[in-house]
């Protein structure tokens, strides 16, 4: 019998179910219990639906060795994210409560269970099932019925393994929890042995149990008494830059206005002095192109544009004494506008606050009085 | 006034400026369509290493750099592991060699003044020794996180205070025993036998040390959430905006600490970012719309390969190489021996969607090699997850943008103290930053330091029999001169001017206005003849064609428009094939009649010195001195192919120069292009003087970070074998003194108890020197606005004897002799004359030009 090799490796399967599982049911509260060197926070942390991400470790060093790793790239910067995310990692220990990670959306424990001792197992229960109550819970757990195709293992697969369950262990565990915390869960897992030996189960067994959606009314406050108690460390907090910042979301905004009202300005200023000759051959031109690779997005993204080329009446802009009106639907036709604001009525709003900004009715007003020359 | 604008914004980008060679795109011809090489770059834990500028300089081969300095490659270290190249030149060791600056290396002439300088003192550093480890693990482990994870373990051994880049850890303590092997185990029961192995005890002023303090410094600029680009750190959170060009502006520090002349300091300069809203996709979007279908590909290639990208994934920096115009998303690559294609690898490791199916893919050659040190293939990018950095060759000639830019990027000195000393303060608050310093024992000063410089006495400048002063805080005597004959002219007899219909106002004002401001300069001055051309494509080349013979002194062409096509041409025509002195002018320069008077005297002077007149000079005492400058010019696109300048002086006065330029051809040494230039101009000096030089001062411009070590263990030599060639008793004094403009130094002066820019002559030649050369700063130059940038002076062989005092008052008294400006100058004029000239075959004529040529001045 030939090694087995998993490719992609096990340990990114693991990751890719997690994330698969983050795709598909959209949560804005994460934690990732026993989140070691942050290596699937950092995966994670790219979902733009997560809003809070928590990692929590027992080890303060390995974290503090790698919580950089979750800081804001550059183009996280230049390119804000819509909504908000926010990054915490805490020192703290899975079998003592803390309020911080609290009813959170999802949570993640990626082989952590087989490190705690058989008579702790109870207490993470309580703690992950009984206080915390996420939605939902994934976790992964060596399968030691599939050990005996690991060629050249003997004992557990890592020397700090408490226990290593068979998939009926596993299971029985898991129904048990279900029964105690009103819990339902399916199973699953990551690493498949070569052909025939499907029954064995993958190497990785994985279970995710759901919330009820009845228990809420019957645990009303469940051990909110607790909550006042602080058992966690924080060691690290980030927040990502996002529109939901009012100042990113204002200067984002005066930027992207200024630059655009700025051309259309300049546009509208030459398209009167010359005529409309001058645009109709510009129009002639736009139309002759080939469609090729970049065309069908450029329309897309230039749509201010020709509108404001076209001649014939559509473009709206118009001129009262030394201002020009530009209509704000117009402005929300720009791809870059739409994104920060989410309505024509928002970018209304959010202009009236700017102070530099004149509104009449539903027009942006821009002064055309030659103050550059 | 206006000439000289032209003339300057257009060498204005040296070396970042890229030649226009459409038909030569780099890097697309050697992909074939869906290349299994080409991957998508990972993300890594490595900080980007992203080199912001192709360095500068000696075009040695990186492999053979690495050989010279191997003893010393073993000891660097970086951040997360990983060699990186040394960019401050530690190491050289330039000094011991000349013999009569063992002692001392300061001058004495001048004014004494008290300057600040933008370097910290460290009040405390660790005085512990530090342990270096050789770690070996038995099976061999490749992946170095592996190996990082496999050591950690067995922390309780080590502590939590270390540094481990892979091979080499760190510790501040000593293990009880130099030999220490333990058993660690994989995840996947894998059992690895690792042994530490004691291979150093470092005592805190080591080398290595330093590396360690610095590393050390970069962590606490990531604590106080500075983000990396490229080598320097930028605060993300306080951006300038300007919105009108889409830019905005990250505030950063360039930082190092490093041993000078009589302790390790920490130097600080305010270094500003300038970053793009938009990604490339839209840039070629824009492009597109811009300049259609047709030309695209072209323009695309023109204005993207050469900048630096971020992406929306990493913080890594990329160099754009090229552009895979037959790869998309949808083209597929090779990992982990499946395929994939580009937009499901992001969509799966980054949840990124690319909108857009059909752009095509940026080629980034990635000089890093993977594991093993097998090569990796370029890098294919998707554009619309890159952010363009910098600024492109047209926003920096676009005088709006840098206007306004400068007014966030030029700081005053108050303005730049300010800065620095906000800097510091804010680390001595931040508790995690303190805690991370307080661990190694290190503490920084929080005052600016403190030295002494002395200002050298105004030069005096003679001219036709006439000898003034200047006011030394302007360094400037185009008011002195006015109305003053010249050293000597050359007349204006046989020459023509060219113009299209439409300037022909302007030509026969400029005509009017030349024969004005001539006869004052002592410039005998003829009717021209006037060539009227019609403002078609060629007319202007054949009507040159025509007209210009052997007798023809000096050719001045008006252009309609600043493009750079017809210039070049023009340049090339009369720099190759007939070989004329020629000035080419933009009409609209012409069209202000106010500025009429200053713009003739302006190209009168330019001509005069293009024909071979000299203008002024200054007093050189030494005799039978060969003045050399170099510098170089370096191709970002086609090839990279490097231009090395070389003037040299031909009198005793320095006002009358020999150059020469030389284009490196694949596959050769710029040395030996510079061999043969000097070879030429020493030949040139004997039929002058009729005699060799007994000194020559090489003025070498030109040279990257990093790239010392080249100069000296592989120019210098060529340059003593080039002057043996000449004659076995010709033994000559010689001196090679590196000259480098783009440094973190700056100084400052308390002037009115304001912080302001030392005087032009100020000279610093102690305490931020460093002691391993023999090395001093000179600010020539005097500035208007911003703070002044000295230029650092690195005498690195030197078998002249000459006093530190002489050479750096011959070094000051040389930033004099730059003819196209009446004022001084930042560097030696042979400097600015071999950048000028490099710059001009680089960017226009593209082949050396006619050796008729060589003793003229004729690339003003």
């Amino acid at each position: 019998m030939e090694r087995i090799k998993f490719s992609p490796p096990l340990y990114k399967q693991r990751y890719y179910f997690v994330i698969d599982l983050i795709m598909k049911s959209q949560p804005k509260k994460v934690v990732d219990l026993g989140c070691a060197d942050c290596s699937l926070l950092r995966k994670m942390k790219f979902q733009q639906c997560v809003e809070e991400l928590v990692g929590i470790d027992i080890n303060q060093q390995v974290i503090r060795e790698n919580m950089y790793l979750l800081s804001p790239l550059p183009c996280d910067y230049l390119n804000p994210r819509i909504r908000p995310l926010v990054i915490k990692l805490y020192q703290g220990s899975l079998i003592e409560k803390d309020p911080c990670v609290k009813n959170f959306d999802m949570a993640s424990c990626i082989e952590v269970i087989e490190h705690l001792e058989l008579s702790m197992l109870e207490a993470f229960s309580n703690v992950v099932f009984g206080y915390m109550t996420p939605h939902t819970i994934v976790i992964s757990t060596p399968n030691a019925d599939f050990n005996q195709l690991l060629l050249g293992l003997t004992g557990f697969r890592d020397r700090d393994h408490k226990f290593e369950w068979t998939k009926t262990e596993f299971q029985n565990w898991a129904l048990d929890i279900c029964v105690r915390y009103e819990y339902s869960v399916t199973f699953a897992g990551v690493g498949s042995g070569p052909a025939g030996t499907e029954d064995v189960g993958f190497c990785t067994q994985i279970a995710i149990f759901t919330r009820m959606p009845a228990r809420n009314d019957r645990w009303p406050n469940s051990n909110a008494d607790c909550d006042d108690i602080h058992s966690y460390k924080l060691l690290h907090e980030v927040k990502y830059p996002s529109y939901c910042d009012k100042n990113i979301f204002e200067n984002a905004l005066i930027n992207e206005m200024t630059y655009w009202t700025e051309k259309i300005k300049k546009h509208f200023l030459n398209s009167t002095e010359q005529g409309d000759t001058k645009n109709n051959v510009q129009h002639d031109q736009e139309s002759n192109e080939d469609v090729s690779w970049c065309s069908r997005s450029m329309e897309k993204h230039c749509v201010n544009w020709s509108v404001c080329k076209s001649a014939d009446g559509y473009l709206e802009v118009q001129k009262h004494g030394d201002t020009i009106h530009i209509p704000l639907d117009q402005l929300f036709t720009i791809l870059e506008v739409k994104k920060i604001c989410s309505s024509v009525v928002r970018l209304k709003e959010a202009l009236l606050e700017i102070e530099q900004f004149e509104i009449a009715g539903d027009n942006l007003v821009v002064c055309i009085c030659d103050n550059e020359k | 006034m206006t000439g000289r604008g032209r003339a300057r914004s257009r060498s204005r980008g040296r070396t970042r400026t890229y030649e226009v060679q459409p038909t030569e795109a780099p890097g697309v011809a050697p992909l074939a369509p869906g290349a299994a090489a080409a991957v998508p770059p990972a993300e890594t834990e490595q900080l980007g290493r992203g080199r912001q500028k192709r360095s500068t300089g000696a075009a040695v081969p990186e492999g053979e750099i690495i050989t010279i300095s191997a003893g010393f490659q073993q000891m660097t270290i970086g951040e997360r592991g990983g060699r990186r190249r040394d960019f401050h030149d530690v190491g050289v060791n330039t000094r011991q060699a000349i013999e009569h600056v063992q002692e001392s290396k300061m001058g004495v002439s001048g004014a004494p003044i008290e300057l600040r300088a933008n370097y910290f003192r460290i009040l405390s550093r660790p005085q512990w020794v530090l342990y270096q480890y050789h770690v070996d693990y038995n099976p061999p482990m490749e992946s170095r996180r592996l190996r990082s994870a496999l050591l950690l373990k067995n922390e309780d051994l080590l502590g939590t205070t270390r540094t481990f880049d892979g091979s080499i850890l760190f510790l501040p303590h000593r293990l009880p025993n130099t030999v220490t092997e333990f058993v660690s185990e994989t995840r996947d029961g894998q059992t690895v036998k690792i042994t530490l192995t004691l291979t150093n005890e470092l005592p805190p002023t080591s080398p290595v040390c330093l590396q360690f303090y610095n590393i050390i410094f970069r962590r606490v600029l990531r604590i106080l959430n500075m983000q990396q680009i490229g080598r320097h750190y930028y605060d993300p959170n306080d951006p300038k905006n300007i919105p009108q060009h889409r830019l905005m502006v990250w505030p950063g520090f360039s930082t190092s600490i490093l041993r000078y002349e009589v302790s390790i300091l920490l130097s600080l300069d305010v270094s500003h970012k300038v970053l793009r809203s938009e990604t490339v996709l839209n840039l070629m979007y824009q492009l597109r719309q811009q300049c259609g279908e047709a030309k695209f590909e072209d323009v695309c290639t023109k204005e993207l390969v050469g900048l630096i990208v971020l992406t929306r994934y990493n913080n890594k920096t990329y160099r754009i190489d090229g552009i895979a115009w037959d790869q998309t998303p949808n083209n597929t690559f090779s990992k982990n021996d499946t395929s994939i294609s580009f937009k499901n690898y992001y969509k799966t490791q980054y949840n990124l969607d690319i909108t857009d199916n059909n752009q095509v893919l940026l080629i980034s050659r990635v000089k890093k090699s993977g594991p093993g040190g097998r090569p990796l293939g370029p890098a294919l990018l998707i554009p619309e997850f890159c952010y363009l950095t910098g600024l492109t060759d047209k926003m920096r000639s676009d005088f709006t943008i840098m206007k306004d830019l400068s007014a966030h990027t030029r700081l005053t000195p108050e303005q730049r103290e300010q800065r620095l000393l906000g800097f510091i303060s804010n680390m001595h608050k931040d508790s995690a930053a303190k805690a991370e310093m307080a661990n190694w024992g290190l503490q920084f000063d929080n005052k600016l330091l403190s030295l002494k410089g002395r200002v050298l006495p105004p030069e005096k400048i003679s001219q036709g029999g006439k000898i003034y002063e200047y006011s030394p805080w302007v360094a400037d005597w185009t008011k002195e001169m006015r109305g003053v004959q010249l050293m000597s002219t050359q007349p204006l007899e046989d020459w023509m001017i060219l113009f299209i219909r439409r300037n022909s106002d302007c030509a026969y004002s400029l005509v009017q206005f030349l024969g004005k401001v001539c006869s004052p300069m002592g410039i005998r001055i003829q009717k021209p003849i006037m060539i009227e051309v019609e403002d078609r494509h060629d007319s202007l080349m054949r009507a040159l064609q025509q007209n210009v013979t052997s007798s023809t002194q000096m050719v001045v062409c008006i252009l309609p428009n600043n493009r750079k096509d017809k210039y070049d041409a023009v340049k090339k025509f009369l720099c190759v094939d007939r070989p004329t002195p020629s000035q080419c002018v933009v009409a609209r320069t012409l069209s202000k009649p106010q500025a009429m008077m200053t713009v003739a005297t302006k190209i009168a002077l330019q001509m005069n010195c293009k024909m071979g007149g000299e203008l002024w000079s200054v007093e050189i005492p030494l005799k039978q001195l060969m003045i050399v400058g170099i510098d170089c010019y370096h191709d970002t696109t086609a090839g990279r192919r490097s231009i090395a300048g070389l003037v040299a002086s031909l009198n005793q006065g320095m006002t009358r120069w020999f150059s020469k330029c030389t284009i490196q051809r694949p596959g050769q040494e710029i040395i030996d292009g510079l061999k043969y230039s000097l070879q030429v101009a020493l030949k040139a000096w004997f039929r002058h003087n009729n005699c060799l030089p007994s000194r020559i001062i090489v003025y070498r411009d030109g040279v990257g970070d990093g790239q010392l070590q080249s100069v000296v263990s592989y120019e210098v030599p060529q340059f003593l074998e080039c002057i043996k060639a000449l004659g076995e008793d010709y033994n000559p004094k010689l001196s090679v003194v590196v000259v480098k403009k783009r440094i973190g130094a700056r100084f400052f002066a308390k002037i009115d108890g304001k912080l302001s820019n030392p005087p032009p002559g100020t000279v610093v030649d102690n305490e931020v020197t460093r002691p391993e050369w023999y090395d001093f700063y000179v600010i020539s130059q005097a500035v208007r606005i911003g703070s002044v940038s000295p230029t650092h002076y690195n005498v690195v062989y030197d078998t002249s004897g000459l006093k530190p005092d002489y050479m750096q008052r011959l070094t000051h008294k040389l930033c004099h002799m730059y003819y196209n400006w009446s004022g001084i100058i930042a560097v030696p004029a042979p400097c600015q004359y071999a950048h000028k000239l490099a710059f001009l075959i680089g960017q226009s004529i593209h082949r050396e030009p006619n050796p008729n040529m060589d003793e003229l001045l004729y690339y003003l």
